[in-house]
């Protein structure tokens, strides 16, 4: 029975790695108490997901980036958590994959490619300082003491905005199942920002 | 479920808990799978071992299960068969085709838009060639020809808005063209395409295309855009918009249908799955509910038979007809006790009153037999068996004719009841070692039916022997009397005759005479002696008790027959103490050594052995339980006792010698009964089975203690005696 289960996963776990990868995160202070995130995402979507993006099913990724206070005795503190989700369709009539950040259409473009990176490329996301202290003293601290903290970024695609009966399938199907894996991003402190 | 069902069927904040609902149910499904498995392997077990109650709890069980499976299994089938077609029903080949005929033309006027749009930009990029700014307006206008929502942009190849046209009035450059599409429009010259346009009320499309001149000049080459972008007519638009969202929703819906069955084929297994279970398991709780009040009547029942008249639990409150059938069994179970409980008292009344008669019986010196009706033997008492000298017990249930003994007089007891309540009659019979055995037999009719008899026999041998001698000695003080006055006178006569005639008559006469004169003195002088010993016998005179000691006393009679060299006398030992009367006891030792020289006087090698022994005192006895008894035995090797002298052999004038009065066994049987002690002629084969020939007197009396007790013993004896 584990076998059975363990079987099929095994390969598509393999593809996935391959499929999506990460390059180049990075954490910028552009200016006193403003960083930014940004991060190259290359992904090759699989042929199922493709289907369904033609098909006109929404695929939303969400890039996530935590800052935590680790904690041996316990789940680490979470100081700092965002989320941002962009929104890859596709338009039948007018055959043109669009992009869109929250409710703003950032592109429309009849290339899948350019779409993509539209949609999973991170640029300049701004950090938002937690309520308690402000985004230059979070961040002093996690340079100061770079192993007592935890930053770590990833992108992976919610399978749970999927409409319900491909959510059925993404219970099953590895290939709804598009994540990489969690990286610490590189930190790049003031002054030298090379902000475009 | 319910949960599971609806977030099945609509879209809502349920569609986040989707996976944590079918994980639930799938757990719930199995859990309530292992609960129903183990109740039910438990129930099988059960039910194959044979448990009470089982049967019928999987008879039930199991129509329970039917009723509550059969249809859920129906109604999931159909719903699974419906489920399938309706789903597949949505998806038919017309609407398809007819979508996508849809979409292809919305293509077709976009791109009939487009190529309209990228024309006249081409149009007004040549026309406008060689024209001045002031001119390029005027072209423009003439080509816009009026037309709505249309932006024109001239700008030169460095980016310089030469002239523009726009739709709305507030804005007078209308926006810059995108640095892509730009880009895209150097390379090919031209560049079109359609994009989405946010308003702030509806969503929009506008065609933007761009065409590109060249042209070498004096100044060096002169580049120019144009760019034409046109509204798509709202209607238009939102007819595309619309179709677009119907196109994804159909299409998402037509690669969702695996899913969708999926899910409805999970929610109704699962339903199932939940149904099924939760119907066995409560057609296997209810039955075992239903069975539960039979198991615990079972078990009670069975209680009741092993004596436990516990009542079992009853709720008054509740009426169901269960409930009422453990109340009557309560009822029952405590008549029952009710019923035991008086059986058992008046059982052991019963007991108690057996018990008193068995007691009465046992201490009854004549002997009972209880008969049935056939005469058989059904109890008797402990007397019974000690007069017959007969094991009884092996006897029971054996017909009187047919025992030992008693059977003898059979007839004439059934005759006898035959028509009468009582009968009672003297009867003559033998122990089965011979001895004669007089009985005075009764037998009476117990009322009742079956008729049962009882028969009461003493053995009155004894007191017909008492009563012998009691007549004997009465007859002896009289005969003594009236036989001893004359004897005298007889004698004197003789003798005085003897004198007067003898000188008188001649010598032989006077032989004669003397002759005949001695032998009337002599039978005379024998005639007195036996007068006196039967008024001896008939007055002795009452005995004297004092302590004795016996070995002291055969000492002191040894001289008298230290001739007789067949006596062996007993060894000197301790002090013997009895409480007798000692002129009376030397007087039956020395009729027991007297009968005893009669007894092997025949006897070539003859022999006579005292013998002084103390027994150990034995429960039976009456008031000298507590004592020894000492017992000085006569024994000899002389030719023994007959049976049919053993029953008199203490009567007075019986005797089997030729010789003798026949008082000295009735004198020693008188004296020792006097002086509270017993005495028993046997043969010595009796005594002591396997010995020799013979026979052996006994005397026993109760041995004193010690020598403290004997004046007080003395003392109370005399007073009693005195």
């Amino acid at each position: 029975m584990i076998v059975l289960i363990a079987l099929p996963m095994a390969p598509s776990r393999a593809n996935e790695t391959e499929s999506v990868r990460l390059s180049r995160p990075a954490l910028t202070a552009i200016a006193d108490n403003q960083w930014i995130m940004d991060a190259d995402v290359q992904v090759t979507l699989n042929s199922v997901l493709i289907d369904a993006l033609k098909r006109g099913v929404s695929l939303v990724f969400v890039a996530e980036l935590d800052i935590s206070r680790k904690r041996w005795y316990w789940f680490n503190e979470k100081l700092l958590g965002q989320i941002r989700s962009t929104r890859l369709s596709y338009h039948a009539v007018t055959q043109q994959f669009r992009v869109s950040l929250g409710e703003q259409q950032i592109l429309a473009s009849p290339y899948l490619d350019e779409a993509l990176a539209a949609a999973l490329n991170v640029r300049q996301w701004p950090l938002v300082a937690p309520s308690d202290m402000t985004l230059s003293e979070l961040m002093q601290q996690v340079m100061k003491n770079p192993d007592g903290y935890e930053i770590r970024f990833r992108t992976r695609l919610d399978s749970g905005q999927l409409p319900r009966p491909l959510q059925v399938n993404a219970l099953t199907n590895r290939d709804w199942n598009l994540s990489t894996d969690w990286v610490k991003p590189r930190l790049m402190p003031q002054p030298s920002g090379q902000g475009q | 479920m319910l949960l599971l069902a609806s977030a099945s069927s609509s879209s809502s904040a349920l569609d986040e808990v989707y996976p944590w609902l079918i994980g639930a149910s799938i757990a719930v499904a199995l859990v309530m799978a292992g609960l129903t498995v183990g109740v039910v392997v438990r129930v099988w077990r059960r039910f194959r071992r044979g448990v009470f109650g089982t049967r019928i709890m999987v008879r039930l069980a199991i129509a329970f299960a039917l009723i509550g499976v059969v249809p859920v299994a129906l109604v999931s089938f159909v719903s699974a068969q419906f489920l399938a077609k309706t789903i597949d029903s949505w998806f038919s080949h017309g609407v398809n085709v007819a979508l996508e005929s849809g979409v292809s033309l919305g293509r077709a006027s976009l791109e009939s838009l487009q190529s309209d749009a990228l024309s006249k930009a081409r149009r007004l990029v040549i026309s406008i060639e060689d024209s001045s700014t002031g001119q390029m307006i005027g072209t423009i206008e003439k080509l816009v020809d009026g037309r709505e929502g249309v932006d024109v942009l001239v700008m030169s190849g460095s980016g310089a808005v030469l002239a523009s046209r726009s739709a709305r009035l507030g804005t007078l450059v209308p926006e810059l063209p995108p640095a892509e599409a730009l880009n895209r429009a150097r390379v090919s010259r031209q560049f079109v395409a359609i994009e989405p346009t946010q308003s702030d009320s509806e969503k929009g499309l506008q065609v933007r295309a761009i065409a590109m001149t060249s042209r070498v000049s004096a100044q060096g080459e002169e580049t120019r855009f144009v760019q034409w972008v046109e509204q798509v007519p709202a209607a238009l638009a939102k007819n595309l918009e619309t179709l677009n969202e119907g196109v994804r929703d159909y299409d998402q819906l037509a690669l969702g249908k695996q899913g969708i069955r999926k899910l409805y084929g999970a929610t109704l297994l699962l339903t199932l799955l939940l149904a099924f279970f939760g119907a066995l398991l409560t057609a296997v709780l209810l039955s075992a509910w239903l069975a539960g009040p039979l198991r615990q009547l079972e078990r009670a029942t069975k209680a009741v038979a092993s004596g436990d008249y516990r009542p079992l639990r009853y709720d008054p409150a509740s009426g169901d007809e269960l409930n009422v059938l453990v109340g009557s069994f309560n009822e029952m179970t405590a008549q029952l006790n009710e019923a035991r409980e008086i059986a058992q008292r008046s059982r052991l009344r019963l007991e108690e009153s057996n018990l008193f008669l068995q007691q009465v019986l046992g201490h009854l010196s004549a002997g009972v037999m209880i008969m049935d009706a056939q005469w058989r033997l059904l109890d008797f008492n402990v007397s019974a068996e000690r007069i017959l000298s007969l094991e009884l017990r092996e006897e029971r249930l054996r017909s009187l004719a047919l025992l030992p003994v008693l059977g003898s007089c059979s007839d004439q007891l059934t005759r006898g009841l035959k028509d009468k309540e009582e009968v009672q009659f003297q009867h003559e019979t033998f122990q089965e070692n011979g001895r004669a055995l007089t009985l005075l037999v009764s037998g009476s009719r117990l009322p009742g039916s079956p008729a049962q008899y009882v028969v009461i026999f003493d053995d009155i041998g004894e007191l017909l022997s008492a009563q012998r001698s009691r007549d004997f000695a009465e007859m002896a003080r009289r005969l003594a009397h009236e036989i001893k006055n004359p004897l005298t006178p007889i004698q004197l006569s003789a003798e005085r005759l003897e004198r007067r005639l003898l000188e008188r008559l001649g010598p032989e006469d006077a032989e004669l005479l003397g002759r005949s004169t001695r032998t009337i003195v002599n039978q005379v002088t024998a005639l007195k002696a036996m007068v006196d010993e039967f008024r001896n016998y008939a007055r002795l005179p009452a005995p004297n008790p004092e302590p004795v000691d016996l070995g002291r006393l055969l000492k002191e009679i040894y001289p008298l027959y230290g001739n007789d060299r067949r006596i062996q006398w007993p060894a000197e030992s301790a002090p013997i103490w009895v409480l007798v009367d000692r002129a009376q006891l030397i007087q039956v030792v020395h009729n027991l050594i007297q009968n005893a020289q009669d007894a092997i006087a025949d006897q070539v090698s003859g022999e006579i052995r005292l013998l002084l022994e103390t027994l150990a005192g034995s429960k039976s006895g009456d008031s000298n339980e507590k004592q020894g008894r000492v017992r000085l035995a006569v024994i000899d090797n002389g030719p023994g006792i007959s049976a049919e002298a053993q029953s008199r052999l203490f009567e007075p004038y019986f005797t089997s010698k030729t010789k003798g009065s026949g008082l000295g066994l009735a004198i020693v049987k008188k004296i020792v009964e006097e002086n509270n002690g017993s005495v028993t002629l046997t043969n010595r084969s009796e005594l002591w089975p396997g010995d020799e020939a013979g026979a052996v007197a006994c005397v026993e009396f109760a041995k004193l203690e010690n020598a403290a007790d004997n004046s007080a013993v003395t003392s109370e004896k005399q007073r009693q005696y005195g």
